[in-house]
C-alpha cells in the first residue's frame, strides 16, 4: 500500500531521534538493525497472527510506559508527552518484524482490533487482509517522539527539514524538473521556519493576554500576577480541610507561618503590590541561592496545582535546597515564584528571620488610605500609640487587639455586603485574619511605621501521624510586617483562639481524609526515591531489552528462510537469455533504469513499463513475442527468419532508445 | 436517522475529496499536521510545533503550485455495450490535448454518479451482512452505509496514469474494472489530477461526460439437464406464442420426434431419407418451458434476489432447450412474459431485463402464481426460481403438479425445502450459485 522509503531513511530519522532524546547508542543500534536486512538474506515466514502478537506486545509496552510515567507525574499530558520519547522503542519490534519478514508489509489487523474479527471467516479460518509497509509512519514516529524531547535549537528545524526533504524526494512527481522541486521546498521550508516562530511568540502573546484577563476578573490570595487580595478571599479558604503542605524541622525550629506574597498598597479593601517585577533566581544543581548565609532549615513538601505557582515559604528563607523546578524568581516584597515542576514539590528551605530579603520599606508602606485616617485616628487615640517607638507601638495595637476583639469568620456585615474596616475597628471589633492583619498595618503607618499586608498559611497542627506539621487550606492566614529594628518583623495580631474555632468547624470524615493525603503523599515519595535511584530511563530500557529479547527467542524458532540472491540491475546474464539481440536490447533498457526483475516474464514486463510512446511499447511487445518464437517456435525454418526479423527491430528499437532520456530514481518515463 | 444519513454523506462527500486532492504523501503529511497539533499545542513542553509549522509550510506551498491548472482538454470515453457481474472490461478513453503546452505526469480518473441509500434501504439492509463486522460498526451503520453506496455505484474504477500529453494531440488510454452489481452503470464526469511539484495535492481539473454501461447478471454453467415434459398445444404457433402472427400454414419438415401424431408424418420425404419425417405447422404441438423468477421479498432478501438473478440469468444462457420455447415470467411494475427460442427473442434481451429487474414489494406473489397458471395449459415444464418455500409458493406447485406441468424448484433462501411429490427440489447456496447449480439435475 504505501511505498518503500528511500534507502537509510530510517536509520537517519532513529539517530535523529536518538541525538535529541539522548538515546544515541540505542538509536545507533536500532538503525543497524533496520538497515541490516539490506545485506542480509535472511528472512522469517511470519504469519498475520505473528504481527498481531508483536503488536499486542508493542500495544502492552507502550501502555506500560504512559503508567510508569502517569505514576510519576500524576499528569496525564506529561505523562504523553515522556512516554512519546520512548515510541520508536516501544515500537521497533513491530517494523523489525516487517523489515525481516518475508512479505515486507504488515497485515493491517496487526495495527486494528476491529480488522482482526474480519481477518477471520465464518469458520475461523484466516482470509488475507490488506497490509502495508510502516517504514514511513515509523520515520515520522521518531521525528514526533524527538520533538518531545523537546531541543530547544535552531538546528532541530534545520534537521527536521533535511530529513522531510529526503523522506518526500520518491514523492516528487516526474514532470517536475529538480529545480521547481528544489524551489518549491525551499520556499515551503521558509514559510514552515516562519510559522512555527509565529506559534512560539503568539503562544506567548496568548498566555500573557489571558492572565491579563483572567486577573481583571479573578483573583486568588496568592495571585501575584494580578498582585492584589481583597478582603474576604481568605476567609473563603477557611472551610476546607485539604492539606496543601508538610513542614518538618531539620535544623532548628519550624517557623510558625509561612509567607505567600506581600503587599504594600491598600484601597477599597483590597491590597495590591504595584510594578513588583520578578527577578530570576539562577540555579546551582536544584539549589537556588536568594543569598549567602546560614540558618535554620526547614523541609516543606506541597502540592503543585499549575506550572506556575508561589511557594508559601519562611520569612527570611535564603536558600532553595532540592527544588526540581525550571525556574524560581522572586520580587522584592519577598514573593518566592516557580515554574514547571513536578507534581509534588519536596524541598529544603533555609531561614533567618532577622534576615528577611524584602526590599527596604519606602512612602508607600507609610501610606494611607484618605478616607480611612479618621477612624485610624479614632483608634489610635482610644490605644495611644506611642510616638517614634515601633517596637512600642506593636505592642501597644498587639494588645489592643487581644483585649477588645473578638475572633469570628462572619464575613458580611450584616445586610450582606462586606463588613468595612471602620465598622470592624469601631462598631463590631469582631472579625476573621484579613481584618485584623488590614487593621494593624494601617494603624502601624499612622503610627509611622512601615508596614506590609503579609499573606500565607499559620503553621501549627502536628501529626504524631507524620512526625511534622500539616498545613490545611483552612490554615490560610494573613498577618502584617513590620519594620521594627531595621528589619521586617512578623506581627500577628489575630487572636490565638482562631486555631481552635476553625478546628471545631473541621469536618467529622477529617481523619479518613487525612489517611488518604498521608497515603497519596507515601507514593509521591516512592516513586521520587525510585526515580532518584534507579532513574526511569533505566527501568525502560531494561524493559524494552527484556521485550525484544522475547520477541528475538520467538521470531528465531519461526519458519527461517534465505532468500536468493538479487542479481545485479544491470545483469542480463541473470535471466541466461541466449538471444544475442535481446540481451543488447534488455541492457540498453537497464542501462536506462528499466532493470527487468529476472523473475518477471519479459511480455508482461514489456507491457507494464510507464511508456508514453504507444508506438515504443508496440515495437517493444512485438520485438518479445518474435524472441518467443525464435526461442518456442517447434519449425526450426521459421526461426532463422524470425531472427533476421527480430534483429531489425531490436536495431530500430537501440536506435530509439538511444534517443531517450535515462529515468530517474523511482518511476520513471520513457518519453 | 435522516441526520445520521446526511451526516455519513457530508464524511463521505470529505473522504472522497481529500482522496482526490491528496496525494498519498500528502495524505500522510496531513496526518502529521494532525498529530503535530496536538502534542504541539504547548510550544513549551515539545518542539512538535516545529514539525506542524514545516508541514504546514509544505502543505501551503502545494496548495498554492496546484491553484493554477486549467488545460483545455477533450474527452472520449468508448464503453462496451455489455459487461458482466464479476468480471473484469476494459475500456477506452481518448484524451485530445487541445492547448498549446504538453501536459505530463496527470492522472485520469472516471467518476460514476453516486447513488445514496434512502433511510429504508439502509435501515432493511441487512446489519449482519458480515457477522465480523464489529459491535461499534454495526451498532453506527458506517460500513454498511459504505457498501451501500459502493454497490450502488457499481464498479470500482482506479486512476491511471496519462503520462504525456503532447500539444494537438490524443492519447488513448485503457480502463478497466469490475462491475459489483448488475443494472445500469452511469459514468458522470472524467477528471485529470495534475500533482504538484512536491507530489503533495493535487490540482484537478474535469468535464461531465455521461455515458451508460448495462451489466448483465453473472451466469453461471447449467449442466445438461434431460428436459421433461410432453408436447402441448400452442394455439397461434411460434408466432403467435409471442403475440405475433396469424397464419396456420405450412412451415417446413423436420424430423419425427416422440409423440407427433402419424397423420404428420410426410411420407415421400420418409422414404427418401429413410427416417420418419414429419410436417410442421404454424398451429402445432411443441414444447415451451417457463423460467418464472419470483420478485417477492422484502429488502433484507437481497443476497437470496440476487442469487435468483443470477440463476435464471444461467437458464436463460445456458440451457440447452433445442427447438422448444422459453418463457421468462416475472412480476415488477406488472407481470412479465417474455420469450426466446425457435427463432424468436434474444437471448441477449433477456440478460438485459434481468439485469434490470428489481424486487417487486408492496405487490403479493398471487399476482406472479396467477399469471403464471393463466398459461400453464401451454407448458410443459417449469423451472421456479422462488426466494423461499411459503405457503403461497407451495400453494403454485401443488397446482402447477395438478395441471400436470412437471416443475424443477430452485430455492436460494437460506433454509432447505420440504420435499414435495413429484417435484424436483433444490437448495440453492445464495453464497455459491455456480457450485449449486454444477449439482443439478432434473
Amino acid at each position: 500500500m504505501v511505498a518503500a522509503p528511500p534507502p537509510f531513511l530510517l536509520a537517519a530519522g532513529l539517530l535523529f531521534w536518538g541525538w535529541y532524546g539522548e538515546f544515541m547508542a540505542a538509536a545507533a543500534a536500532m538503525a543497524i538493525a533496520l538497515e541490516a536486512p539490506r545485506y542480509l538474506r535472511l528472512r522469517w515466514g511470519l504469519s498475520a497472527r505473528d504481527f498481531e502478537r508483536i503488536a499486542d506486545l508493542c500495544t502492552v509496552a507502550f501502555v506500560s510506559a504512559l503508567a510508569f510515567q502517569f505514576l510519576q507525574s500524576r499528569h496525564f499530558p506529561d505523562s504523553l508527552i515522556a512516554a512519546l520519547v520512548w515510541l520508536p522503542m516501544l515500537f521497533f519490534a513491530l517494523l523489525l518484524g516487517q523489515r525481516y519478514s518475508i512479505a515486507q508489509r504488515v497485515p493491517l489487523s496487526a495495527l486494528f482490533w476491529s480488522l482482526r474479527h474480519r481477518a477471520r471467516g465464518p469458520t475461523g479460518e484466516r482470509r488475507v487482509s490488506q497490509a502495508m509497509r510502516l517504514d514511513y509512519a515509523y520515520f515520522c514516529l521518531c521525528l514526533l517522539a524527538a520533538s518531545s524531547a523537546n531541543p530547544r535549537t535552531p538546528w532541530f528545524f534545520a534537521g527536521l527539514s533535511v530529513l522531510g526533504m529526503y523522506a518526500l524526494w520518491p514523492a516528487a512527481p516526474q514532470r517536475s524538473t529538480r529545480r521547481a522541486w528544489a524551489l518549491a521546498l525551499v520556499a515551503a521550508v521558509g514559510l514552515g521556519f516562519a510559522a512555527q516562530a509565529g506559534l512560539l511568540r503568539a503562544q506567548a502573546s496568548l498566555e500573557e493576554w489571558v492572565f491579563d484577563w483572567l486577573s481583571h476578573r479573578w483573583t486568588s490570595p496568592a495571585d501575584l500576577y494580578q498582585s492584589q487580595t481583597a478582603i474576604g478571599d481568605i476567609g473563603e479558604l477557611k472551610a476546607s480541610d485539604r492539606i496543601v503542605l508538610r513542614v518538618g524541622a531539620v535544623r532548628g525550629s519550624a517557623p510558625e507561618r509561612l509567607r505567600t506574597a506581600a503587599y504594600n498598597v491598600y484601597g477599597g479593601g483590597t491590597w495590591t503590590a504595584p510594578g513588583q517585577v520578578f527577578t530570576p533566581i539562577t540555579a546551582n544543581n536544584q539549589t537556588w541561592n536568594l543569598a549567602p548565609g546560614r540558618g535554620a532549615i526547614v523541609r516543606l513538601s506541597a502540592w503543585l496545582d499549575h506550572q506556575r505557582a508561589l511557594l508559601a515559604l519562611p520569612l527570611g528563607t535564603f536558600r532553595l535546597d532540592s527544588l526540581d523546578v525550571s525556574s524560581v524568581q522572586h520580587n522584592p516584597l519577598g514573593a518566592v515564584r516557580i515554574e514547571e515542576g513536578p507534581d509534588m514539590l519536596l524541598f529544603e528551605a533555609q531561614f533567618d528571620p532577622r534576615y528577611s530579603l524584602d526590599a527596604a520599606p519606602d512612602s508607600v508602606d507609610l501610606s494611607l488610605p484618605s478616607g480611612a485616617r479618621p477612624t485610624l485616628q479614632k483608634v489610635a487615640d482610644e490605644i495611644g500609640i506611642p510616638d517614634r517607638d515601633p517596637r512600642a507601638a506593636a505592642q501597644a495595637i498587639a494588645g489592643f487587639f487581644d483585649s477588645r476583639f473578638e475572633y469570628s469568620l462572619a464575613l458580611s456585615g450584616g445586610n450582606g455586603m462586606p463588613r468595612s474596616l471602620s465598622q470592624f475597628l469601631l462598631t463590631d471589633r469582631r472579625g476573621h485574619c484579613e481584618y485584623f492583619a488590614t487593621a494593624t498595618v494601617l494603624l502601624l503607618r499612622h503610627a509611622g511605621v512601615p508596614a506590609r499586608y503579609a499573606t500565607g498559611y499559620s503553621v501549627q497542627e502536628w501529626s504524631p501521624l507524620e512526625h511534622q506539621y500539616v498545613v490545611r487550606e483552612r490554615h490560610a492566614h494573613a498577618w502584617a510586617l513590620a519594620w521594627i529594628d531595621q528589619r521586617w518583623q512578623e506581627l500577628d495580631t489575630t487572636p490565638a483562639v482562631w486555631v481552635a474555632e476553625e478546628q471545631r468547624a473541621a469536618s467529622a470524615l477529617q481523619p479518613v481524609y487525612d489517611l488518604l493525603s498521608l497515603l497519596n503523599y507515601r507514593v509521591a515519595l516512592w516513586q521520587r526515591a525510585r526515580v532518584d535511584a534507579s532513574g526511569g530511563a533505566t527501568i525502560m530500557l531494561w524493559i524494552a531489552v527484556m521485550l525484544a529479547m522475547y520477541l528475538a527467542w520467538r521470531v528465531w524458532h519461526r519458519h527461517r528462510v534465505r532468500v536468493p540472491a538479487r542479481p545485479k540491475a544491470d545483469s542480463v546474464e541473470a535471466r541466461q537469455i541466449s538471444n544475442p539481440s535481446i540481451a543488447a536490447l534488455l541492457r540498453a533498457l537497464t542501462r536506462l533504469g528499466y532493470a527487468c526483475p529476472p523473475s518477471a516474464p519479459l511480455l508482461r514486463w514489456v507491457r507494464e513499463l510507464p511508456l508514453a510512446d504507444s508506438e515504443m511499447r508496440w515495437l517493444l511487445e512485438d520485438t518479445v513475442r518474435g524472441y518467443y518464437r525464435t526461442r518456442f517456435d517447434p519449425l526450426g525454418a521459421a526461426s532463422e527468419q524470425e531472427q533476421l526479423l527480430l534483429d531489425r527491430r531490436v536495431g530500430t528499437l537501440l536506435q530509439r532508445l538511444a534517443g531517450a532520456p535515462a529515468q530517474r530514481k523511482g518511476s520513471g518515463r520513457i518519453r | 436517522m435522516p441526520g445520521l444519513l446526511r451526516a455519513f454523506v457530508r464524511v463521505y462527500r470529505f473522504s472522497q475529496w481529500t482522496r482526490r486532492r491528496f496525494t498519498p504523501a500528502g495524505l500522510a503529511l496531513v496526518y502529521v499536521l494532525t498529530a503535530a497539533t496536538v502534542f504541539g499545542v504547548d510550544t513549551r513542553r515539545t518542539a512538535a510545533y516545529q514539525m506542524f509549522g514545516l508541514a504546514l509550510g509544505l502543505l501551503v506551498i502545494a496548495a498554492v503550485a496546484s491553484l493554477r491548472f486549467r488545460p483545455k482538454l477533450t474527452f472520449e470515453r468508448h464503453l462496451p455495450p455489455y459487461a458482466t457481474v464479476g468480471q473484469a472490461f476494459h475500456y477506452r478513453h481518448l484524451v485530445c490535448n487541445r492547448g498549446p503546452r504538453r501536459i505530463a505526469g496527470v492522472r485520469l480518473r472516471d467518476e460514476l454518479a453516486e447513488r445514496f441509500p434512502n433511510a429504508e434501504t439502509f435501515r432493511h439492509a441487512r446489519a449482519a451482512r458480515d457477522p465480523q463486522v464489529n459491535w461499534v460498526d454495526r451498532r453506527i451503520g458506517f460500513p454498511r452505509w459504505l457498501e451501500l453506496v459502493r454497490r450502488g455505484r457499481g464498479v470500482d474504477i482506479e486512476e491511471t496514469d496519462l503520462v504525456d500529453l503532447p500539444p494537438g494531440r490524443s492519447v488513448e488510454v485503457t480502463l478497466s474494472a469490475t462491475p459489483l452489481r448488475r443494472g445500469i452503470l452511469r459514468f458522470e464526469r472524467c477528471r485529470l489530477l495534475r500533482p504538484d511539484p512536491l507530489g503533495l495535492i493535487n490540482a484537478s481539473t474535469g468535464v461531465n461526460l455521461p455515458g451508460e454501461l448495462v451489466v448483465l447478471p453473472r451466469c453461471h454453467p447449467v449442466p445438461p439437464l434431460a428436459l421433461p415434459g410432453a408436447r402441448r398445444l400452442q394455439p397461434g404457433g411460434v408466432a403467435l406464442s409471442h403475440n405475433v402472427g396469424d397464419s396456420e400454414e405450412f412451415i417446413q419438415l423436420r424430423d419425427y420426434r416422440p409423440g407427433d401424431p402419424l397423420r404428420r408424418i410426410h411420407w415421400p420425404s420418409f422414404a427418401k431419407a429413410g427416417k420418419p419425417v414429419v410436417k410442421e405447422f404454424q398451429d402445432e404441438y411443441f414444447t415451451r418451458y417457463a423460467l418464472v423468477l419470483d420478485t417477492f421479498g422484502d429488502p433484507a432478501s437481497d443476497v437470496e434476489f440476487e442469487a435468483a438473478v443470477s440463476v435464471a440469468a444461467s437458464f436463460v444462457a445456458g440451457l440447452q432447450i433445442h427447438d422448444a420455447l422459453l418463457d421468462l415470467v416475472f412480476v415488477e411494475d406488472r407481470a412479465y412474459r417474455l420469450t426466446v427460442g425457435r427463432g424468436l427473442g434474444r437471448t441477449l434481451t433477456l440478460l438485459r431485463e434481468l439485469a434490470a429487474v428489481e424486487l417487486c414489494q408492496g405487490r403479493r406473489f398471487e399476482l406472479l402464481a396467477a399469471h403464471v397458471l393463466e398459461h400453464a395449459q401451454a407448458l410443459s415444464g417449469c423451472i421456479l426460481v422462488l426466494l423461499r418455500m411459503d405457503d403461497e409458493r407451495r400453494r403454485l406447485v401443488k397446482r402447477l403438479r395438478g395441471l400436470g406441468v412437471q416443475q424443477l424448484v430452485l430455492v436460494t433462501g437460506s433454509e432447505r425445502p420440504a420435499p414435495e411429490d413429484g417435484v424436483v427440489m433444490h437448495a440453492v447456496n445464495p453464497r455459491d450459485v455456480g457450485g449449486s447449480l454444477r449439482s443439478l439435475s432434473w
